[in-house]
Formats: C-alpha cells, sequence, structure tokens
C-alpha cells in the first residue's frame, strides 16, 4: 500500500492556517450567540440611530433657517405623489373591471325575443328600491 | 506545488484578487430578457421572455424586503429564472425596488393586501390565468403564507416557501433584536428607512469569521491554485452587497410582530383587521428548509407544516444555507430539478 506523501512545509502551515480560521469562526459564532453580545449591538444600534436623528435634525433646521427646501420636504412631497398614485392605481382598477364586465356582455350572445319579454317580466315584477340599491352598489376592488 | 513556486505566483495572484474584488460592483446580474408589466409607486412586475410555454399556472416569484430580487436570475447558466424558463413555466416576479424615507409609512399590511394583492391579480390578467403559483424566499415567502392565509380560496393554486421564518423564537436573530434591550421603535423613528447595509451587516456578523476572512481567504486561495471563480464570486458578491433599504414601519413590523411577539404562529396577527390564521392555508404547499440555514433555522419553518390545513403538503430538508441552497453552484442540478417537478405536476390546466 502506498503511503501518502510527507506534506510540504507550505502545506503544514496552510493546513495550521484553515485550523485555526476553523476554531476562530466557531468562537465567533459562540460570541455572537452570546446575551452579552446582543446587548451590545442593541445599544450600538440605538446609538448610531439617535446620531443620524440628531444629525438630521441639525441639518434640517440650517437649511430650513436658510429658507432652502430640504430632505422633509421632499419626503412630504413624495408622499404625496405616492398618495396620488394609490388612489390613480384603484380607479384603474375600476376601470378595468368595468372594461372586463362590458367585454362580457358584448362576447355573450343576443337575447332572443323570448328572453327580453321575460327579463322585462322579470324587471317589472322586481320592488323598485332593491332594483335601485342594486344598481348604485360599487363592486368591491379585487 | 513547492513553497518556491507557490511564492512565484503570489503577486500575480494578489493582482487578480483585488481586481476580482474592485471590479465586483461591474459584474452582470439579472440578466435574463424581461419586459415590466405593471408598477406601483416601488414595485414592478416583470414578466420574462419565453417562446416555449408548456405550462398554464403562471409563477409569481417574490423576494425579500431586504436584497435584491436578483438571487432568482443571478447570472447566465446559473439562473433559477433562466431554468424555470427552460422547463416551459411562465415566469413573473415581483421587485419591492428601492424604498426610502417617503416610504416611512409603508407596513405589511401594505406589502400583503396591496402590492402582492395588486400583483397577483396583474399576473392573473397579463398570463390570462385564473389560478397562479406563488414562490416565495426568506421574508418574501412569509408574505407569501400571510397571502395565502388571508386568501385561502383565492387565485393561489400552489405555494413554494424558500427558507421562510415563520416561528423564529429560537432563532440567533431572535436574540439579538426580540428583547427589550433592542429598542426597534427609536430605530424605525430615526430612519425612514431603515439602511439596507446595516442590515447586511448584522446578517453577516451572525457568522463573522467565515464572511469577514473565510469568504475572501477561499477566493484568494482559489486564484492561487489558477481556478477563475470571477464569475461566480462577483456575481454573488455584487447582489449581497446590493441592500434596498426597509421601510420603517414595515421594519418595526416585522420586528415586533414576528421576531418580539411571534405572533404568526400564534394566530394573533392581523393586517387591516383580518386576523391571519396560517390553519387557513389550503394551497398545495411546498416547505423548502436549508440544514446549515442561520438566518432562518429549519426550526423555524417546520411549525407551518403542522398548522396549515392544505391536503398537499411537501417538505423538502437540504444541505446548504439561507441563500447557497438555490443560488448556489451545487442549486442547478440538485433542488431546481425538485423544485420543478414539484411546480410540474401541479401547473398544469
Amino acid at each position: 500500500m502506498a503511503s501518502e506523501p510527507d506534506p510540504t512545509p507550505a502545506e503544514q502551515v496552510a493546513r495550521l492556517y484553515e485550523q485555526a480560521e476553523s476554531q476562530a469562526a466557531k468562537a465567533g459564532e459562540r460570541l455572537v450567540g452570546s446575551q452579552g453580545f446582543a446587548s451590545l449591538l442593541g445599544q450600538l444600534a440605538e446609538n448610531a440611530a439617535a446620531l443620524t436623528r440628531l444629525t438630521n435634525d441639525g441639518m434640517d433646521l440650517v437649511l430650513r433657517n436658510l429658507r432652502v427646501a430640504g430632505r422633509r420636504d421632499v419626503v412630504r412631497l413624495s408622499r404625496q405623489l405616492g398618495r396620488t398614485e394609490d388612489k390613480l392605481e384603484r380607479v384603474l382598477q375600476e376601470l378595468e373591471q368595468v372594461r372586463d364586465q362590458l367585454a362580457k356582455r358584448e362576447a355573450s350572445p343576443p337575447p332572443t325575443a323570448a328572453g327580453r319579454r321575460a327579463a322585462a317580466t322579470n324587471r317589472a315584477a322586481r320592488p323598485a328600491k332593491a332594483n335601485g340599491s342594486a344598481a348604485r352598489r360599487r363592486k368591491p376592488a379585487s | 506545488m513547492s513553497a518556491l513556486a507557490t511564492l512565484g505566483r503570489l503577486p500575480r495572484a494578489t493582482v487578480a484578487f483585488a481586481n476580482v474584488l474592485l471590479t465586483t460592483s461591474d459584474a452582470p446580474i439579472g440578466q435574463t430578457p424581461r419586459e415590466v408589466v405593471w408598477t406601483h409607486r416601488n414595485t414592478s412586475l416583470y414578466r420574462y421572455r419565453s417562446s416555449d410555454r408548456q405550462y398554464a399556472v403562471p409563477i409569481l416569484l417574490v423576494f425579500a424586503l431586504i436584497n435584491r430580487p436578483e438571487i432568482f436570475d443571478l447570472r447566465p447558466g446559473n439562473s433559477f429564472v433562466e431554468f424555470l424558463l427552460a422547463e416551459g413555466f411562465d415566469v413573473f416576479l415581483v421587485d419591492w425596488g428601492e424604498p426610502d424615507e417617503e416610504d416611512c409609512d409603508t407596513g405589511l399590511a401594505e406589502f400583503v393586501c396591496d402590492e402582492l394583492h395588486w400583483a397577483i391579480r396583474e399576473t392573473l390578467r397579463f398570463a390570462e390565468q385564473d389560478e397562479l403559483t406563488l414562490l416565495g424566499w426568506c421574508i418574501g415567502g412569509t408574505l407569501c403564507a400571510m397571502y395565502c392565509a388571508l386568501h385561502p380560496e383565492g387565485a393561489v393554486r400552489n405555494a413554494a416557501l424558500l427558507t421562510t421564518p415563520i416561528d423564529p423564537s429560537g432563532s440567533l436573530y431572535a436574540r439579538w433584536v426580540g428583547t427589550d434591550e433592542f429598542d426597534v421603535d427609536l430605530i424605525a423613528d430615526s430612519y425612514g428607512a431603515i439602511p439596507g447595509g446595516g442590515i447586511d451587516s448584522a446578517n453577516k456578523l451572525m457568522k463573522p469569521i467565515t464572511n469577514y476572512v473565510t469568504t475572501y481567504r477561499r477566493l484568494f486561495q482559489a486564484i492561487l491554485d489558477g481556478k477563475d471563480p470571477r464569475e461566480a464570486y462577483q456575481a454573488m458578491a455584487k447582489w449581497v452587497a446590493d441592500n434596498p433599504a426597509f421601510p420603517a414601519r414595515a421594519y418595526r413590523e416585522w420586528i415586533t410582530w414576528i421576531y418580539k411577539e411571534n405572533r404568526l404562529v400564534a394566530g394573533r396577527l392581523a393586517l387591516r383587521g383580518h386576523r391571519l390564521d396560517l390553519s387557513a392555508i389550503e394551497q398545495n404547499l411546498l416547505v423548502v428548509t436549508a440544514g446549515a440555514d442561520h438566518i432562518a433555522p429549519r426550526e423555524g419553518t417546520i411549525p407551518l407544516l403542522d398548522l396549515v390545513a392544505s391536503e398537499d403538503v411537501m417538505h423538502l430538508d437540504r444541505p446548504g444555507g439561507h441563500i447557497g441552497l438555490m443560488a448556489g453552484s451545487k442549486a442547478k442540478h440538485e433542488i431546481w430539478p425538485e423544485l420543478a417537478d414539484w411546480l410540474r405536476e401541479r401547473s398544469g390546466r
């Protein structure tokens, strides 16, 4: 049975390094999994957020006093545009529904003379109030 | 290789290594031809062009609110979208775009009840079908599960959820953000949109040595050994580095409802007054978990299997990480064909 050739010094160094890295990785994962690290991370995130807010507020104040539109103004305008787009989307969906209904109606065969007479009889028999409310009811947006 | 030969190759390998790192942002990703079929605010719905559709039921791909959905179409030859098209599926993808401060009032309800609902509506219109398959990944999977729970009788015929957090109570992320020491309100109030870079750093910190040392050491080693890892490394690294912001309200709700209060499994989560009951899910369901997933560990996904009312439920548990499972070099020959088999059986007229 042929024995494996002895590893070269470079291979030995590489293997040692990989072992050390693997152990460091496990130690790192244990560290970040501790409650202490979680607390530290939470505080760091809070500090970063608080600093960001202080900086933004300060810069907004400077721009406002200079009578220049700041990020806050742009955001407000963008939100208004967003709300308008929401309304347009809903109107478009209603329109598409109406168009689909019309297309379906056009695609269905025209009623025969007997069918028209039966429909007229049904309409006459139906209470006027119920008929009106049905006509006004809006279909919910799908 | 002798030590001298290795030493001789070091300068060249170092230059090549630096070149790979410095030109990562130029790597082409998301190259499969597609067209925009619908947009609303930041959200876009794409349809991928296909000349060989064999299955009627279209697939709508839904990715997370962090990172970009290009992971579905990483690079030519290693693209899930390309694979699905070749298998004959009609593929759509919803892209949440790049939210900013003006989207601070966009919450989970807006994503599930408006954006996703409307994207489904438009998918059906363009595919001229009345049913579809939802394929969600990570938070995208959770959004899909929420949608299915809200619309059990709706247009979703099949739901495939990949590495999806449902009950993350035992996860590392829950230990970090699930306690009172993490003040999500302060963070959400300070940023209109939580910087994606911060969320990415937190994700990388879960495996600090692996992400900040081993990845680069392996890349350098591959170059030193004369391999060409440029294409694969750059595509993934570019995708990882592209982190859109997380709208503040959605972030607050996600952390509070899912990680702090674990409302989804408890059935205490409501969107616009409608309680989300996972036991209402009746769609054909495929749940995919990854054995080495540290972001959405399988223990946090498996509870869904016992909660749903679906008669057709399948669970695939495969080795791999949160992203590597679906986008790694082995995915094309391992998990993708299994997904395609499941979809094929459930995508006929």
